[in-house]
């Protein structure tokens, strides 16, 4: 009879084997036991530390809100401090200040030599090395070549911080690369240079203009013209007015509908008209971005074009329709209180609905 | 007792060479997903340690969020959970609560509570569901949004706030989940990072023992309870292991109904929620996965190991004892409606490793398990056992589950430790170590007693009671929690 694992005898080498396994095993436990407990300790010890960057934080703060050169007995206290608590100061104070304290913590960190190790850190073989260096210099606001070349760095985490600190530079170079970044095949990096370039502000609307006045952009469409519009919306700046006319009759409904919101946001003439005649658009999303349009464009004219979806076949038009006469105020309101008793129910209940709600949460829901 | 003249004495020896096999299949299994989710883990925490929040929360273009918060008779804690909802770190914030036909003061709470006033009741019905009654804004908080329906479950509630919620994502809580004030930023980072998101889940973390006041979570203790204590290293080890591991091996199946962030058009497509299961949280991940591959979609769901949620887990083995009973229910019915993609190429990782994985380790397991403890017994009482081995085999399983258990404390330890004191650590290994004692063998009798109850078609959801979030002595507290989750539908 074939013996079992368990019903037999077993070979005297498995058994030999099974517990050299058993022993390894109890050495293993004992190893991650020490190690939790190491590691528990460790925190413990980082609690003390705590303590002192606590003291060296109120020390910091002082000198930061101070005048005149930084205090050479300050320096020594700090220097006096492991690098990492040094860091953590750094990075902490770093993102909360502006103005002359953050010169005066970037003079600390040049100082202490956080900004020369950071520098050195930019140019690591290792992308982890990189992102400290990028977020420590990124901290202290300064600025270096080493830094300037992360913008487009092979790794997509070290991008997005350098993309990041690049929201407080507004020269040419780093509007340009901002702008360049926009297609990104990171998601992450084009949120950021989203973010970064609606930071720039104005700096920003004549790269973004050029951006999309390019044929190649233009004709190659997709995420790249739909972030740039994002990013126009937020800028709305007169110069950015003629390139997104000309998208307001792009081939695809979703840049219609994003150029004929940042129409709104822009403003003119020539944008109400393009706006008013995107109501008749065959796609419900391009109808929806014209109605808020009018609302945000406070077009009066544009009244009775907007009663007039209130009938349309899609709930975000109507919806967007009745938000936007309320937002045109009397006038609206009245065309909405007429509609409230209108024999379409679907008028009439958007309409009522709308009317109903509280002004704050008007405010909230047609911001 | 003279076995050779039974057939079953010639069978004897493969089957306990079947046993022993199933195990070796098991450490495999879970020997590769340690392996897949320490590696995740380190890769994540390189990656956002010292990153700053900030800017995607103040970021005009940050994506925004609507959370969904079922509630069923939660008169005495909704207010507290609510204003902690409308407090979370996080911009473009809408808050949903959905009163699924509660019949004791949870509407009328809310009504005093946040000054709401009924707006003209219409919805824009994308999915189908029982009747809306109401619909409330509040004058006080204008991103909060009251819906009092008819009571249908809660699947049928979070349909309704799928209907209601404008937010490009939507966050699924329960409604006593306590959520980390910064916990929808980390949750809401993998959406930003890759487009194909359409899932994300975060940690649960047991909150009994620890200190709770004003709807978060101050101090975290171990619990003294052995019940709860226990599943504190479940817990870290199904989350820290089983869910981050899946993100390297194609992605996780399970987004817990306690927390998580879902693309919102993407739930819509997929029809919302199913009504009539137990699992409902694991068979919209799989919808929403299905009808990507079936779209030839490439897309991604993914575990967050740093975005945290609190919850109180059961004290008392009747009440955990229903709730594993459902879990497996739930599991079980999931793998059945999906039954096709199990082995089949056309849905990659999902249909050759994930599925199989989940009805061979997890579904399959208790049954084995249960398989191999009943043999036991008989070949002790046959006489045909040979000790040593078997003491060699249950000390080698015990083992590592002890290592299992003490590298999940490491784990966390080493990436987004949350315990203040060595004991709180030290208590939770001892909790792990015992678990083969006794609590392991009641939750393999209740996952078979579920397998059981779902082979003869019940499909309730079994009451949950809950003592409330105890502190310490000299602690805040919270008032109790007497969620008994929408147990009607």
């Amino acid at each position: 009879m074939t013996s079992g694992l368990l019903t037999g005898a077993l070979d005297d080498r498995l058994l030999v084997w099974g517990r050299w396994l058993l022993v390894s095993q109890a050495l293993l436990f004992a190893l991650l036991l020490g190690a939790v407990i190491v590691a528990a300790l460790a925190r413990w010890v980082q609690r003390v530390r705590v303590r002192r960057l606590t003291i060296a934080q109120d020390l910091l703060a002082r000198e930061l809100t101070g005048t005149g050169p930084v205090s050479r007995v300050v320096l020594a206290q700090l220097s006096a401090l492991p690098t990492g608590l040094q860091e953590r100061l750094v990075l902490e104070f770093g993102r909360t200040l502006r103005g002359a304290a953050l010169d005066r913590l970037r003079s600390v960190g040049r100082h202490l030599g956080i900004a020369a190790q950071a520098t050195r850190a930019c140019d690591s073989r290792w992308w982890w090395r990189r992102l400290h260096g990028v977020r420590m210099l990124g901290a202290l606001d300064h600025d270096c070549p080493a830094l300037r070349r992360l913008l487009a760095d092979p790794h997509p985490t070290v991008r997005v911080e350098a993309l990041h600190w690049a929201a407080g530079r507004a020269d040419a170079q780093v509007v340009s690369a901002l702008v360049e970044r926009l297609v990104d095949p990171e998601r992450l990096c084009r949120f950021t240079v989203r973010d970064s370039l609606l930071h720039l502000g104005q700096p920003a609307a004549s790269a973004l203009a050029a951006l999309l006045e390019r044929r190649d952009v233009v004709e190659q469409a997709g995420a790249l013209l739909e972030d740039a519009l994002v990013v126009a919306r937020g800028l709305a700046q007169p110069i950015l007015l003629e390139p997104v006319l000309a998208l307001s009759t792009h081939v695809e409904a979703e840049v219609r509908a994003r150029a004929v919101h940042v129409l709104g946001a822009i403003g003119s003439e020539q944008a109400a008209v393009v706006v008013v005649r995107a109501l008749g658009d065959a796609e419900a999303i391009v109808r929806q971005a014209a109605a808020r349009a009018i609302g945000e464009l406070g077009h009066w004219d544009g009244a009775l074009a907007l009663a007039a979806q209130l009938a349309d076949t899609s709930f975000p038009v109507r919806r967007e329709a009745a938000l936007s006469l309320r937002r045109l105020g009397s006038v609206g309101v009245l065309v909405l209180r007429r509609a409230r008793t209108d024999a379409n129910p679907f008028v009439a209940d958007m309409a009522s609905q709308v009317l109903d709600l509280p002004d704050s949460v008007f405010h909230r829901v047609a911001a | 007792m003279d076995l050779s003249a039974l057939s079953l004495a010639r069978l004897l020896p493969y089957f306990d060479r079947g046993i022993f096999a199933y195990f070796v299949i098991l450490i495999i299994a879970y020997g590769t997903l340690v392996a897949a989710a320490l590696w995740e883990l380190l890769a994540h925490v390189l990656r956002v340690r010292g990153e700053s929040r900030q800017w995607v929360l103040g970021s005009a273009v940050s994506p925004s969020i609507s959370i969904l918060a079922p509630a069923y008779n939660e008169e005495a804690t909704i207010a507290e959970s609510v204003t902690a909802l409308l407090a979370l770190h996080y911009a473009n914030l809408e808050v949903v609560v959905i009163n699924d036909g509660s019949p004791d003061r949870t509407l009328d709470v809310l009504r005093e509570r946040f000054a709401l006033v009924p707006v003209h009741t219409i919805v824009w019905k994308r999915l189908e569901t029982k009747p809306v009654r109401a619909l409330y804004r509040s004058r006080t908080h204008p991103n909060l949004v009251v819906v009092d329906k008819v009571n249908g479950g809660k699947a049928d509630a979070l349909n309704v706030g799928l209907n209601l919620a404008t937010g490009d994502l939507v966050c699924v809580i329960d409604a006593d989940t306590i959520v980390d004030s910064d916990a929808l930023p980390r949750l809401a980072r993998p959406f930003l990072s890759d487009a194909s998101t359409i899932a994300t889940g975060g940690m649960i973390r047991v909150a009994n023992g620890s200190r709770v006041a004003g709807g978060r979570v101050l101090e975290t203790r171990a619990p003294r309870n052995g019940i709860a204590g226990m599943q504190v290293s479940e817990y870290l080890r199904a989350f820290l292991f089983g869910r981050l591991g899946w993100n390297h091996l194609g992605g996780t199946l399970i987004i817990s109904g306690a927390f998580g962030l879902f693309q919102r058009e993407a739930m819509i497509a997929a029809g919302g929620y199913t009504h009539d299961t137990v699992g409902e949280d694991m068979e919209l991940v799989l919808k929403l996965r299905r009808r990507a591959y079936e779209a030839g979609q490439r897309h991604r769901v993914l575990f967050v190991p740093d975005a945290v949620a609190w919850t109180e887990v059961p004290e008392t083995t009747r009440v955990l004892g229903r709730q594993r009973d459902r879990w497996h229910r739930g599991l079980a019915d999931v793998l059945w409606r999906h039954r096709r993609l199990i082995f089949n190429p056309k849905y990659g990782a999902m249909g050759l490793v994930g599925l199989p994985y989940f009805l061979i380790v997890e579904l399959l397991a208790p049954v084995t398990e249960l398989i191999g403890w009943i043999a036991l017994a008989t070949w002790v009482w046959v006489g045909a056992l040979n000790g040593e081995v078997a003491l060699l085999f249950f000390l080698l399983a015990y083992g590592l589950n002890a290592l299992h258990g003490a590298l999940a404390v490491l784990a966390d330890e080493l990436s987004f430790p949350r315990y203040e004191r060595i004991r709180d650590r030290l208590l939770i290994i001892a909790w792990s170590m015992l678990e083969s004692f006794g609590y392991r063998q009641l939750t393999v009798l209740w996952r078979v007693r579920g397998l059981w109850k779902y082979l003869r078609g019940r499909t309730d959801w079994g009451r949950m009671e809950r003592r409330g979030f105890s502190t310490p002595s000299g602690g805040a507290t919270t008032p109790t929690l007497e969620s008994a989750r929408a147990a009607s539908a």
